[in-house]
């Protein structure tokens, strides 16, 4: 039987083929030429993918944005802000006297008893002042490795909180 | 690497290497040629298909004034479909297709129309010439959806698979109306030479 199918297959394959007439390519070919040339269509960009790139950009500008305003730049905002929260935040906050909270606030025990490298009492203000005049990290390596020019080391005070004419 | 074809300047003839450079190269490669308005690329699809698309048309249809307009206008077709094909099947495979569907197109003309089919076409193999009207009678005699798979598969050469895709049926189908077919064939020629 599988013997038969086969020698059908090998005489169809042999004798049932036929030659397509010499002028068929000539015809096509000029009907071809008389055509418009193709364009090729360009597969578009589905609305969820074009969705989902909107999407995430939108995300990462959002967590750009958020970030930044988390960004401590000056290291003064914080006690504008509570100087500027007034003392309706303060009541929120339960701060007496406004500015900064009580969590914030430096510890009574600072200012109970510190003593200095004379074993004499020191005054709570120094404390403070003191505390205050502590060069941030940024700055101390700055001071501490570039020798700066005296103009240049009072411009850079100028702009900083801590040194300089607008000093707190 | 066969993807990348030289294009002549403009207004010169093409030289010889770009010809030799176009029949060698792959049918996908053509067809994407083609695709981006190369004329030469697709005359030379037409000529590595047109004896196969000729015979399929010739043998759905038994005519051959009907096989030779289904040819041609499945060639232009694709010529002009060739800008959304997605090349996600083989070239070829896609236009035997659009061939397939021109030829059932005037089968069901021809349904509709009763026309009067009275064309048995002759072919150039040297077998013994009664041995070779037996077997396209025999063929011809066929239905047409057993006629179409054994075309397909015993006389253009496709596989099952492409069969398939090209006559639009599932593959199981294709091989039972295959065997169906080529064991009617069989049979009509047993029947003609006790006869």
């Amino acid at each position: 039987m599988s013997q038969n199918h086969d020698d059908i297959a090998a005489r169809l394959r042999d004798e049932a083929s036929a030659t397509a007439p010499e002028r068929l390519r000539a015809d096509v070919m000029l009907r071809v030429r008389a055509e418009p040339r193709p364009q090729r269509i360009r597969p578009r960009r589905s609305f969820g993918r074009s969705f989902a790139t909107v999407a995430v950009a939108a995300c990462i500008l959002g967590a750009l944005v958020f970030g930044l305003s988390r960004v401590d730049f000056g290291g003064g905002s914080s006690s504008g802000a509570g100087a500027t929260a007034g003392p309706e935040r303060s009541q929120a906050l339960g701060v007496a006297g406004g500015g900064t909270p009580s969590y914030l606030a430096p510890s009574t025990s600072a200012k109970r008893a510190v003593y200095g490298a004379d074993g004499q009492a020191v005054r709570p203000g120094a404390v403070d002042k003191a505390l205050t005049a502590v060069p941030r990290p940024l700055k101390a390596a700055i001071y501490g490795r570039y020798q700066l020019a005296a103009p240049l080391r009072k411009a850079f005070g100028a702009i900083d909180p801590h040194h300089g004419p607008n000093r707190r | 690497m066969q993807d990348v074809l030289t294009l002549p300047l403009p207004g010169l003839a093409r030289p010889p290497a770009y010809h030799d450079r176009v029949q060698r190269a792959s049918d996908e490669v053509l067809a994407r040629r083609a695709a981006d308005g190369d004329e030469s690329a697709f005359e030379e699809l037409v000529v590595r298909y047109q004896d196969r698309l000729y015979t399929l048309a010739l043998r759905i249809t038994l005519s051959e004034a009907d096989a030779y307009d289904c040819v041609q206008e499945g060639l232009v077709s694709a010529w002009r479909g060739l800008g959304s094909f997605r090349f996600n099947a083989r070239f070829s495979t896609w236009m035997y297709r659009i061939v397939v569907r021109k030829a059932y197109d005037v089968l069901e003309r021809r349904g509709r129309t009763a026309e009067p089919v009275d064309e048995v076409p002759a072919t150039s193999v040297d077998s013994p010439v009664e041995a070779r009207l037996d077997l396209l009678e025999a063929l011809s005699a066929l239905e047409p959806e057993f006629r179409v798979v054994a075309v397909a598969c015993d006389v253009v050469g496709m596989s099952m698979d492409e069969a398939a895709i090209a006559l639009d049926l599932p593959a199981g189908t294709v091989k039972s109306r295959l065997h169906r077919a080529r064991a009617r064939l069989a049979e009509s020629l047993r029947t003609e030479t006790e006869a």
